[in-house]
């Protein structure tokens, strides 16, 4: 059947075709470089997003075993399956000759840091000989500190080796305010029992690479032990990061989709411009069967040169980003990987074959009479009953195996319905659209010719209309996601986050207080609230240790004493999920309370809480759940009492206050006036959230503008589909007397009235579609850019002007005899 | 006597890969109206290259040509499309009927861009008389080469041209559709006194012409 002269000719077709074949190359290479290129990108964010939460960990695990160290048996157990740093932390008072400061200290082992790096300045070992200190530069500053200077926790002496200017694992760690570090031998000179409860024995733990055993696993009798991952660092982080990544991977999916649409164009086009060829292949004799073999093979030798080439592009690029755009966020090493370049080449050819039956079926339409008869007629072609069973054959395969391989398989699977539906609905609609031309009568010559060219390309059309409808509903969808996405990020940014905050705050020092606050920066903006403590101790009159088990991921809320407030109005970052906000008449004791604690412990609205307040139990009703935003770092209660009731028990005052930006603030003064007021400060971990959320924002925006230009030159590039049949009429019109621009004007027109239809059908259905995405299956709020899309439209157009006005132009202003037959 | 066409030392030449290709060298002569020119010689002598020069759809790398009063070497393209919608027909030995326009459809055309009045009427008529009457809504794939030719005969003269540029209008077709076709083109010259320029490598066909030149290697060998 196949011979080796058949493959020699095929080779030598291949080789000869390489004008014809160079511009479906660069079809083929644009849609599998956007591919692969979020493909690459998309691992290469998720490596270095999981880098960025295994460094504010400091590890990809930290167990924490409270007060007592772990067992020394469970311990080996774990050093043999994994690297690990031993931590204690706890609250102490660090004194100079004549002040002293609250802070928070960290004594590590040798092993610290597991991952990242610790900053000092000046860079110095520790002497081992000596009890050495490092310190946050707010301590140093407040107490003057110098480098060798001796400074004293309990009794013991520490020597200053040097100020702490970066450290990898600062959550948690952070909302101590000040803090400093020591090495683990030097406990041994401190009173551990005098450090009191907020004493913690911490253990950073790094996964071997030669082992895969779950930690989970291994300490899953250890009850008392509390296990986090790098993946549930931090809840909203980490929602905006599963979140992202799950988006990315629908743009890749939404890529594919777009490469799908760039494939089936550049078929029909490659499959078109050979129509000459291959009904003089038939003449002589080659069987059909060999006539699509040679047509097959050279399409799939074009896509794995195009993949491959892609591919590798892909990698430069996405290892040259960082530089590009002066960040940090994408894997500067990222290596070609064999699976990876399999995996796009094998998504690829699926898609190929799910259109390749069709359009090599259109072959037998090629005959030799056409040939003899010069006959330049356009190609009828539609899918056949087989055809329509064989395409869907492969998509539902394809569909099969994205959805499967997605982490969000359902999620991934209603993508590719809302996929279907376009491509159904734009089929429908250029049929439609098609019928309305019909009823266009006029007796304007220009009219006329575009209503004729509209009927005599309507298979074309159809083609364009689909390729344009699915393109654009994908691009606006991708667009409006990903501005929605990006602009909860934004608000997830600690852009509001207070710089300190100031606790104990006594009724006498209040003015005083605000007073030096407003000394310091006029500026400032500060938040200041009553407050109290109290400690859950029944619910519904049962006490809480007995209903509410140390496995309940709210467990904290009862877990000793908490702050409450009261406030006339509900906070501004928390609302209402459930009844109503104070009843003012009622002098009883009223509770709102934090919505996902109520739902951890299965609270209804009328449950009464016991809280002990100042020694005193007192019953109060929940009157209302409230939704509260702990992430974004200003002052929340999960308690709120109504006024009424808090206004008759002892409170202090809590304030939280951010300082004019790039003013220089010196606290000193401010903690020499007010001793008894503790202060914590949020700068640093701040930073750090903001650097990451900044990340994924920029890689989310670059992704998706990417995916956006990529789908739009192939939304572009479908109108190139019947640009040879269009070049051979249009020189026709012009030996017949139309002018070039009379002649360009029919075809603006024409694409005008094809695409601005098909623009705003798609920019409805993919707002609708993006509304249901965004707030039921990411869960975010839905933001519409509607300035930015319209934006997008008009570019789209004027470049579809533009390139329709150029390729044309250079074509009707050419000599038109040699024009001709050349065509 | 005016001269419709007037030619005075054309060339034609391009180049390539450096080297200059000479296609045309010193062409010059007159056409009148109603008068029949033939234009023989071998092929690749330049006769098609020259019949296209003079429809306006090459330009002569050097030398004059004027159309009635027109300088065509010197007009914009624009112009020069203006005055051969109304008054130049084209035939092509490929035929080069607009492919998705039926036979009556390809006749009307030039008639509408030109805003005569009934142009379907017309175009039927003509057809009517070229004996495609029966075959006025078949698309161009759906005619034989005779009958392909006809409506592209039909197309050209349907908006009354002061002459028909005709480049080998019989080289696709056999001896009886040939007959056909050059007599259809001749009765309508003689008829409506418009001028034919006929390219052709059939010395018997030329001879039915009032001049016929000879071209040879780009040069006129023959002016009879």
């Amino acid at each position: 059947m196949i011979d080796k002269t058949f493959i020699f000719i095929c080779l030598k077709d291949f080789f000869r075709n390489k004008k014809k074949l160079s511009k479906i190359f660069f079809t083929f290479f644009l849609s599998l470089f956007v591919f692969s290129s979020v493909l690459v990108l998309e691992s290469s964010i998720k490596q270095e997003l999981n880098k960025s939460s295994v460094m504010l960990l400091g590890g990809d695990f930290e167990i924490t075993s409270g007060k007592n160290p772990i067992q020394k048996v469970i311990l080996e157990k774990i050093k043999k399956n994994f690297q690990i740093s031993e931590i204690i932390e706890f609250n102490t008072i660090i004194r100079n000759e004549s002040e002293s400061l609250p802070i928070r200290v960290k004594a590590f082992d040798e092993n610290y840091p597991l991952v990242g790096e610790l900053k000092i300045t000046p860079e110095k070992v520790m002497k081992n000989n000596e009890n050495n200190i490092y310190v946050n530069k707010n301590t140093g500053f407040i107490l003057d500190l110098k480098i060798n200077q001796k400074v004293k926790i309990q009794d013991t002496f520490f020597v200053v080796s040097g100020f702490i200017e970066d450290l990898p694992d600062l959550n948690n760690f952070f909302s101590y305010g000040d803090f400093a570090l020591i090495q683990k031998k030097s406990m041994n000179s401190l009173d551990l029992n005098n450090l009191g409860s907020f004493l913690q024995h911490k253990y950073k733990v790094v996964k071997n690479q030669k082992n895969d055993q779950s930690l989970k696993n291994l300490l899953k009798e250890e009850k008392n032990l509390k296990i986090r991952s790098s993946n549930d660092l931090n809840e909203q982080l980490s929602k905006n990061s599963n979140n992202f990544i799950f988006f990315l991977s629908i743009v890749s999916i939404c890529s594919l989709l777009i490469s799908g649409i760039g494939l089936y164009n550049s078929l029909l086009s490659f499959i078109n411009s050979n129509r000459l060829q291959i009904s003089i292949y038939k003449s002589l004799g080659i069987s059909k069967f060999r006539v699509k073999v040679l047509m097959i093979f050279q399409i799939i030798l074009m896509l794995v040169f195009s993949s491959l080439f892609s591919y590798l592009l892909s990698i430069l690029t996405v290892n040259n980003l960082n530089k590009i755009f002066d960040t940090d966020l994408f894997s500067s090493k990222y290596k070609f990987s064999f699976f990876q370049y399999f995996a796009i080449l094998s998504l690829s050819l699926i898609i190929l074959m799910t259109f390749l039956f069709p359009i090599t079926k259109l072959l037998d339409k090629f005959n030799i009479s056409d040939l003899l008869k010069k006959n330049r007629q356009n190609l009828e072609f539609s899918f056949d009953k087989h055809s329509i069973l064989i395409c869907s054959f492969f998509l539902t395969i394809f569909i099969s195996i994205t959805s499967i391989i997605s982490s969000k398989t359902y999620e991934t699977f209603l993508i590719f319905i809302f996929f279907i539906i376009c491509l159904v609905l734009f089929f429908y609609f250029s049929k439609f659209q098609n019928y309305l031309i019909y009823f266009l009568n006029t007796n304007n010559i220009t009219l006329r010719i575009i209503k004729k060219n509209i009927k005599n390309f309507s298979n074309f059309n159809s083609i364009i209309s689909i390729s344009m409808g699915v393109g654009f509903s994908i691009v606006f969808f991708i667009f409006i996601s990903s501005s929605s996405i990006n602009s909860q990020i934004n608000k997830s940014m600690l852009n509001f986050a207070p710089d300190y905050f100031f606790v104990g705050i006594q009724k006498e020092d209040y003015k005083k207080f605000k007073y030096a606050i407003n000394e310091l920066d006029e500026n400032a903006k500060n938040k200041i609230v009553k407050i109290s403590s109290a400690r859950v101790t029944k619910i519904n009159d049962l006490a809480v240790e007995k209903i509410i088990s140390k496995q309940n991921d709210s467990f904290w809320f009862i877990n000793g004493e908490r702050r409450i407030s009261w406030q006339e109005k509900i906070p501004e970052n928390n609302y209402l999920t459930k009844g109503k906000w104070w009843d003012k008449e009622s002098k009883n004791l009223q509770l709102s309370i934090d919505d996902k604690v109520a739902h951890n412990f299965k609270l209804n609205l009328g449950d009464k809480l016991t809280l002990n307040i100042a020694g005193r139990n007192v019953v109060g009703e929940i009157i209302n759940f409230r939704k509260v935003d702990y992430t974004d770092m200003t002052i929340n209660f999960a308690i709120l009492i109504n006024p009424q009731y808090g206004n008759k028990i002892p409170f202090e005052h809590l304030a939280s206050i951010k300082f004019s930006e790039n003013k220089k603030i010196n606290l000193k003064g401010l903690i020499d006036s007010f001793p008894n007021i503790t202060y914590f400060d949020l700068r640093i971990i701040v930073k750090k959230t903001n650097d990451f959320l900044n990340k994924v924002f920029l890689g989310g925006g670059l992704i998706s503008s990417f995916v956006i230009f990529i789908g739009l030159l192939v939304v572009c590039s479908s109108f190139k589909l019947i640009e040879s049949f269009k070049n051979y009429q249009n020189m026709i019109f012009k030996i017949l007397g139309l002018k070039p621009k009379h002649i360009i004007r029919i075809l603006l027109i024409e694409v005008f009235l094809i695409s601005i239809p098909i623009i705003v059908s798609s920019l409805l259905l993919s707002t609708v579609v993006s509304y249901v995405f965004i707030n039921y299956i990411i869960g975010f709020e839905w933001h519409y850019p509607a300035t930015t899309i319209l934006l997008i439209s008009l570019t789209f157009l004027i470049s579809l002007t533009t390139v329709i006005f150029i390729s044309n132009f250079k074509n009707l202003t050419k000599n038109t005899y040699s024009q001709l037959r050349r065509l | 006597m005016g001269y419709l066409f007037s030619l005075k030392n054309i060339s034609l030449h391009y180049m390539l890969k450096q080297e200059k290709i000479n296609i045309l060298n010193n062409i010059s002569l007159k056409i009148k109206k109603n008068e029949r020119v033939s234009i023989i010689g071998e092929s690749g002598s330049g006769k098609t290259s020259l019949l296209m020069i003079m429809a306006g759809l090459q330009r002569a790398s050097g030398g004059l040509m004027t159309f009635e009063n027109y300088n065509f070497t010197k007009i914009s393209e624009e112009q020069i499309i203006e005055i051969r919608k109304s008054k130049i027909g084209m035939i092509f030995q490929d035929f080069y009927l607009l492919p998705n326009y039926s036979a009556l459809e390809n006749v009307m055309f030039p008639l509408e861009i030109n805003k005569l009045i009934n142009p379907k009427k017309k175009a039927i008529a003509i057809l009517e008389e070229l004996g495609l009457g029966k075959k006025i809504n078949n698309l161009p794939s759906e005619l034989s080469g005779g009958e392909q030719q006809r409506v592209a005969i039909a197309r050209s003269i349907s908006f009354n041209p002061e002459i028909i540029l005709a480049d080998e209008p019989t080289g696709n077709l056999d001896a009886k559709n040939s007959s056909i076709v050059i007599k259809i083109l001749f009765d309508y010259s003689k008829r409506y006194q418009k001028s034919l320029v006929l390219v052709t490598h059939d010395e018997n066909l030329a001879k039915k012409s009032d001049k016929i030149i000879k071209i040879k290697d780009g040069e006129i060998e023959d002016n009879d």
